[in-house]
C-alpha cells in the first residue's frame, strides 16, 4: 500500500516533501486545479520522478458549460500526459444553485440517474479512468450512495475514491452504513482517511474537517478492509487548515501498520 | 437542497431539522470567508456585524450574483466603504479569493477601486509548487479612473498591461 498526503498549496507541498524525506510518504496527491496556471513540464522537472496522483476540487462538471469544461479538461490532460498520475479523482457534488456558487458542497440526489451523462462525458474529456470521492453524507438521503457508485462502476467504469472517514461520517449522520462499502462490489483500491469533528451548532452532526487526527472508528474501518482482503493500493492521509505536523506524522506512521 | 443557503431561508426552517443545521453551517462558512480576512471591517461594523452579514447575504443572493471572487467588492459597495484602509482590506481579500478560486491559466489579477484609482492591488499566483501566492500593493499614476466601482485585469505573465485593457466591475449592490 502506497501512503500519500494531499498537496493543496505551497505550504502543504513543502510539508509533504519533508514527510517524503523522512520516509513517511510515497506519493503526493496534488489538488491539480490549484496549480493549473503552472507549466506541467516545469512541475515535472521539479518533482523529478516523485509519484503523484491528481485530485480535482473545482471542475464543477455537473454545472459547467460544455466549451468551458472541454477547455478545463484539455489543461488537465496536459498535466496527465506529463506527470502520469497514479489516478485522477474528482468530487460528485452540487457546487452551484441557480448559477450561484455555494459556500459548501451539497450532496447530490442519488436517485437522479441523469447525472450519469455528465459523469461519462467528464471521464471521456479527461481521457483516463475517473475516480469520484464518496460524499460525507449529511442525512438519510445519503443512504443510496453505495448503489449509485455501483452503477457508476458497472455502467461507466468510474470507480470510487473511497474516503473511509467520509463513510464513517455518513453513517453517523444517517447515511449508508460504513461497513456496507466494504461489503459492496465496489473496487476500493484508492482511499482517503482524515479527521472530523462535531458541528458547533449540533454536536450530534459530524463535519469532514480534516483538522484533527484520524478517529478510532476510521482506523477500525481501515483495519476491517485489511482483514477482509480489501487493502487499498493507495491511502492518502488528508489534512487541511492549521495543522500540527507531529500529529500528521503520527497518523502517517500508524497507517503503515496493517 | 435546491434553495441557496441564505439567512432568509434559515429563518423559515425548524431549528431542530437537519436542513437547519446544514444551512447554518453553510452560512457560518460564508461568514468566515467574508470577515476573517477583514479585521478592520469587523471592528468598523462592531455589534452590527451579524445583522450586516444577514442583510448583505440576503441581498446578494437575491441579486443573482455569481458569489465568485468579486463578493468582497459587493460587500464594500453594500456597506458604502470609502475609507482607504477598509477599501484596501476588501480589495486584498478579493484578489486573494481570486487567487484561490480561479482555475484558468491566468497568473495574476490587478484590481483598483474608483475611490482610490492610483492604488492597485495585485494577486500573483504561485510560480512553482513550493512558492506561495503573493499580494502586492502599488501605485499607478496617470491611469484613467474607472467610472464606477472597480477595474481589474488578469494576465498570464507578471507585468501590467496599459490602461485601456482594464475591465470594469460595477457591483450589483451599488447605491
Amino acid at each position: 500500500m502506497l501512503i500519500g498526503v494531499n498537496v493543496t498549496s505551497a505550504a502543504s507541498f513543502r510539508q509533504a516533501q519533508e514527510f517524503r524525506n523522512d520516509g513517511l510518504v510515497d506519493f503526493y496527491e496534488i489538488m491539480v486545479d490549484n496549480f493549473l496556471h503552472l507549466d506541467p513540464e516545469a512541475v515535472a522537472r521539479q518533482l523529478d520522478g516523485q509519484p503523484v496522483s491528481f485530485h480535482i476540487m473545482s471542475s464543477r462538471f455537473l454545472h459547467r458549460e460544455p466549451a468551458d469544461l472541454d477547455a478545463l479538461a484539455k489543461r488537465i490532460r496536459l498535466w496527465i500526459d506529463e506527470l502520469e498520475p497514479l489516478y485522477v479523482s474528482d468530487h460528485l457534488a452540487i457546487h452551484e444553485s441557480n448559477g450561484q456558487l455555494l459556500p459548501e458542497l451539497v450532496e447530490v440526489d442519488y436517485t437522479d440517474r441523469s447525472m450519469l451523462g455528465p459523469v461519462e462525458r467528464w471521464q471521456e474529456l479527461l481521457g483516463c479512468r475517473l475516480l469520484l470521492e464518496n460524499f460525507p453524507s449529511g442525512s438519510a438521503e445519503g443512504a443510496g450512495q453505495i448503489e449509485f457508485f455501483e452503477e457508476l462502476q458497472q455502467r461507466l467504469g468510474v470507480l470510487p475514491l473511497f474516503d473511509l472517514s467520509n463513510a464513517v461520517i455518513g453513517q453517523h449522520n444517517g447515511g449508508a452504513r460504513a461497513q456496507d462499502w466494504l461489503e459492496s462490489g465496489l473496487q476500493l483500491s484508492a482511499c482517503h482517511i482524515s479527521g472530523y469533528r462535531p458541528a458547533e451548532i449540533d454536536g450530534s452532526f459530524l463535519l469532514d474537517s480534516h483538522d484533527r487526527p484520524v478517529s478510532a472508528e476510521s482506523w477500525m474501518l481501515l483495519s476491517e478492509a485489511h482483514g477482509g482482503g480489501r487493502s487499498p493500493a493507495t491511502l492518502v492521509l488528508e489534512r487541511d487548515g492549521p495543522t500540527d505536523p507531529a500529529e500528521w506524522a503520527t497518523d502517517l506512521r500508524r497507517a503503515r501498520v496493517p | 437542497m435546491n434553495a441557496y443557503p441564505a439567512p432568509a431561508l434559515l429563518r423559515g426552517l425548524p431549528r431542530q431539522s437537519r436542513a437547519h443545521t446544514l444551512t447554518w453551517l453553510s452560512l457560518r462558512s460564508f461568514w468566515h470567508e467574508l470577515y476573517d480576512p477583514c479585521p478592520r471591517l469587523r471592528e468598523h461594523l462592531g455589534t452590527s456585524i451579524d445583522a450586516c452579514f444577514d442583510a448583505f447575504i440576503d441581498a446578494v443572493v437575491a441579486s443573482g450574483h455569481r458569489m465568485d471572487w468579486t463578493l468582497h467588492l459587493e460587500l464594500a459597495a453594500y456597506c458604502g466603504i470609502e475609507a482607504a484602509g477598509l477599501l484596501e482590506e476588501v480589495c486584498v481579500a478579493a484578489v486573494r479569493r481570486w487567487v484561490r478560486m480561479d482555475c484558468t491559466v491566468a497568473a495574476w489579477i490587478a484590481l483598483r477601486p474608483a475611490a482610490s484609482a492610483e492604488r492597485v492591488f495585485v494577486g500573483v499566483r504561485a510560480s512553482s509548487l513550493n512558492q506561495s501566492p503573493q499580494v502586492l500593493r502599488a501605485k499607478l499614476p496617470g491611469h484613467e479612473e474607472p467610472p464606477h466601482g472597480f477595474a481589474y485585469q488578469t494576465g498570464t505573465s507578471v507585468f501590467t498591461r496599459p490602461g485601456p485593457l482594464w475591465d470594469a466591475y460595477r457591483p450589483f449592490l451599488s447605491t
